[in-house]
């Protein structure tokens, strides 16, 4: 992709989620000057950001959008409930022109029919003649500045940073030196010093305590250290990027960059390649073993050289999993307008509330985790939250409320979405899953509450009267289910009839390497996922009771199914004076998998089944062993399904 | 005092704050084609700049301060014709 677009699709989403925010702020203060000037901000950079690629719909409606902000800015009552619900508006549209701008790489052909529309609810500031004054459209200036520097821009042969300052006329008396401030700008490669209205005064118009001046540059920078250098002047500052105008661009050049932007492959090759190490130190271990019979000294040294390697290692793999590390905040930022307009089209009223989003995880979690959300905020929002009428009818204000919120526990973190809605209803669960031949009458009827609320998951269940347009898309629960556990995370359900429903996903914060406890089954070793594993108990043999056809035990006062791995795995159980449990939770109950032998624990990096093996029932991947070997890793909840 | 007048020439010293805008002007009223000598300025505010900038004087030396070194504004002051 186009740079300068992909500058664009990154910086233009995060100016709408910070608008989003502030209007979500005004939304329930109209009168707070704080989220009134950040949004006249963000919105006044999100239109010089489209005036990048002169797309003139986008341009008018953000401009509009500003100006009602500059007004409210000096006028704290221009601002209301429905002024900021139309700014919303604006913001949604923008947003969804920004997903255009990813698709096509330009706006839809109807962007200036909804231009005008949603121009016109802003009305009392689309003052034609106002926008028309303009003194400077920022593609305009940002060509007149390339031709001017084009020299200096050639020889630079990387992306430059233009800037144009605008310092208000009065900055003079509040001391400010705007020379001062555009000089400070670093990696300043060429400053130069304009008339504001195009022509320099005369000598006898002149007035010397008024800044009439333009103060426009090229930096070497990137565009956010440059954007901090104006930090205190942000709304009389406009930024672009340029790209270099002669071809042969030094890869690997980092211009006096303090941040480097890197595609994501290269890190996962680089994740790759500490795997295969952290695999290779394994096979040190019996090395040193072997030494011992004939060396104690020998293996003394060697399992101290193991423990200094696997020492830097640990190290080097903290620094590449926070090299990885990103906040969840960007992914989910279309969620809230998702929100609106699914709310809309149901003609329901909803509020979605976010927290903890600025908690970071593994690059590849923060990416699986967007569309089981959106998953189930769709269903929360169709199957959960009310009509504005039942609301009323069952007490409850008629916009429903929706929160999302992300908490970390150590290495772990769960997402908790949660609505005030109707609540599930087991006994409406069990029938449906009967109704559609998932299980028996009495198998459903048998089931706690919380398993029968785990039916939803179930392929080919929905327990909507209609298939709406929302959430019948024929991606079940099963779908979500699925998602998170290909992050190697669980999905719990917890909900109270006429209440409300929240679902907990519990995933791993790191997805690098994965801790692996290996069990001896059948004369066989294979790996299960440590984090599958809720705890590992030995038992006497006596304390398996037989329990209809199977095995139970009670671990806790609570009565655990018990089930052989080596029968799961077609194999010869081997039966010894004890047994011992692997305890995992499948669909929210634990459930004990007795095993032969428990063995080592390690860390290693897991590989998704490929070929035959993508097909195996209850397998997750392999995992390289330091011997050569390969490991099998199994899938417990899957296996005891 | 960091704006003088001397034989028909403005000599700007040291650093010039914003309040030298105004004796600048001023002198450059009183003296038209005046040459203004900015070798010794070791700092100019906007304000003074912008006088500069608008009115051309011819200009003897090259300031010391930061913004006209290499290529920065040193080629727009120096160079009559006026970038717009």
């Amino acid at each position: 992709m186009d740079e300068l677009l992909e500058q664009f699709l990154i910086e233009g989403r995060e100016l709408v989620a910070q608008a989003g925010k502030d209007l979500s702020a005004l939304a329930r203060d109209p009168r707070d000057a704080a989220a009134i000037d950040s949004a006249f901000r963000a919105i006044h950079t999100l239109k010089g950001s489209f005036g990048v690629f002169a797309l003139a719909p986008a341009e008018r409606l953000l401009h509009a959008a500003e100006d009602m902000l500059d007004r409210a800015r000096r006028d704290a009552g221009v601002l209301d409930g429905g002024t900021v619900a139309a700014l919303v508006a604006c913001l949604d549209q923008t947003d969804r022109w920004i997903d255009d701008m990813e698709r096509s790489g330009a706006l839809p052909d109807d962007a200036e029919r909804v231009s005008t529309a949603s121009t016109a609810l802003l009305k009392p500031a689309a003052s034609p003649a106002k926008a028309g004054a303009e003194p400077s459209r920022p593609a305009e200036w940002v060509e007149a500045l390339k031709t001017r520097e084009a020299d200096l821009i050639a020889q630079a042969g990387a992306a430059l940073v233009v800037f144009r300052y605008a310092p208000d006329a009065e900055c003079f008396f509040r001391g400010e030196d705007p020379l001062v401030v555009a000089e400070a700008v670093p990696g300043l490669l060429a400053l130069a010093v304009l008339p504001t209205g195009g022509d320099w005064p005369g000598a006898e118009e002149l007035e010397p305590f008024s800044c009439f001046s333009v103060l426009e540059g090229l930096s070497t920078s990137s565009l956010e250290e440059v954007q901090a250098a104006f930090r205190m002047q942000p709304d009389q500052v406009q930024l672009a990027r340029i790209e270099p105008t002669a071809a042969e661009k030094a890869p690997g050049e980092a211009r006096g960059d303090a941040t480097l932007r890197v595609d994501a492959a290269r890190l996962d090759a680089l994740a790759d390649g500490l795997g295969d190490l952290i695999v290779a130190i394994n096979a040190l271990a019996p090395l040193a073993a072997e030494a011992q019979q004939v060396d104690r000294a020998l293996a003394a040294r060697i399992r101290a050289a193991q423990a200094g390697i696997e020492g830097v290692t640990a190290k080097l793999h903290r620094n590449l999993a926070a090299v990885r590390m990103v906040p969840l905040e960007p992914v989910l930022r279309r969620l809230p307008r998702m929100a609106r307009e699914i709310a809309e089209t149901l003609g329901k009223r909803v509020s979605l509330s976010i927290s903890g989003e600025g908690i970071e995880v593994d690059k590849q979690v923060a990416d699986g985790l967007f569309e089981p959300l959106l998953h189930l905020l769709r269903n929360a929002l169709d199957h959960g939250i009310e009509s504005p009428d039942d609301r009323a009818a069952a007490g409850k204000p008629p916009e429903g409320a929706v929160s999302l919120s992300f908490r970390r526990d150590g290495d772990r973190i769960t997402a908790t979405l949660r609505d005030d809605g109707a609540g599930m209803d087991p006994g409406r669960i069990r029938q449906a899953a009967v109704a559609r031949g998932l299980l028996a009458a009495d198998a459903a009827a048998a089931l706690s509450e919380a398993a029968a609320l785990q039916l939803i998951f179930l392929p080919g269940f929905s327990t909507a009267g209609t298939v709406t347009e929302v959430s019948g898309r024929g991606v079940g629960m099963d779908a979500v289910r699925a998602a998170v556990e290909k992050l190697r995370g669980t999905i719990e359900i917890d909900s109270a009839r006429a209440q409300g429903t929240a679902f907990h996903i519990h995933l791993p914060v790191n997805a690098l390497t994965t801790r692996l406890l290996v069990v001896e089954v059948a004369g066989e070793r294979y790996g299960v996922a440590l984090d599958q594993v809720v705890e590992t108990v030995r038992v006497d043999r006596a304390a398996l009771l037989p329990v209809g056809t199977g095995l139970a035990c009670v671990l806790r006062d609570r009565t655990v199914p018990v089930l052989d791995l080596a029968e799961l795995l077609d194999a010869q159980a081997v039966q010894g004076d004890h047994a011992k449990l692997v305890v995992t939770r499948s669909r929210g109950e634990p459930v004990a998998l007795r095993v032969d032998a428990f063995a080592e624990r390690i860390d290693t990096v897991l590989r998704p089944p490929g070929g035959l093996l993508a097909s195996a029932r209850g397998v997750i991947g392999s995992a390289l062993m330091g011997d050569g070997g390969v490991l099998l890793v199994l899938d417990l909840p899957e296996l005891a399904a | 005092m960091t704006v003088r007048v001397q034989d028909g020439i403005v000599t700007l010293e040291g650093r010039c704050p914003a309040a030298d805008a105004e004796s600048l002007l001023v002198a450059l009223q009183a003296h038209p084609g005046a040459t203004v000598d900015v070798a010794g300025a070791k700092r100019l505010h906007m304000a003074v700049l912008q006088v500069l900038l608008a009115l051309r004087p011819p200009l003897g030396g090259i300031p010391e301060c930061p913004a006209f070194a290499a290529n920065i504004l040193a080629r727009q002051i120096s160079n009559g014709d006026k970038a717009t």
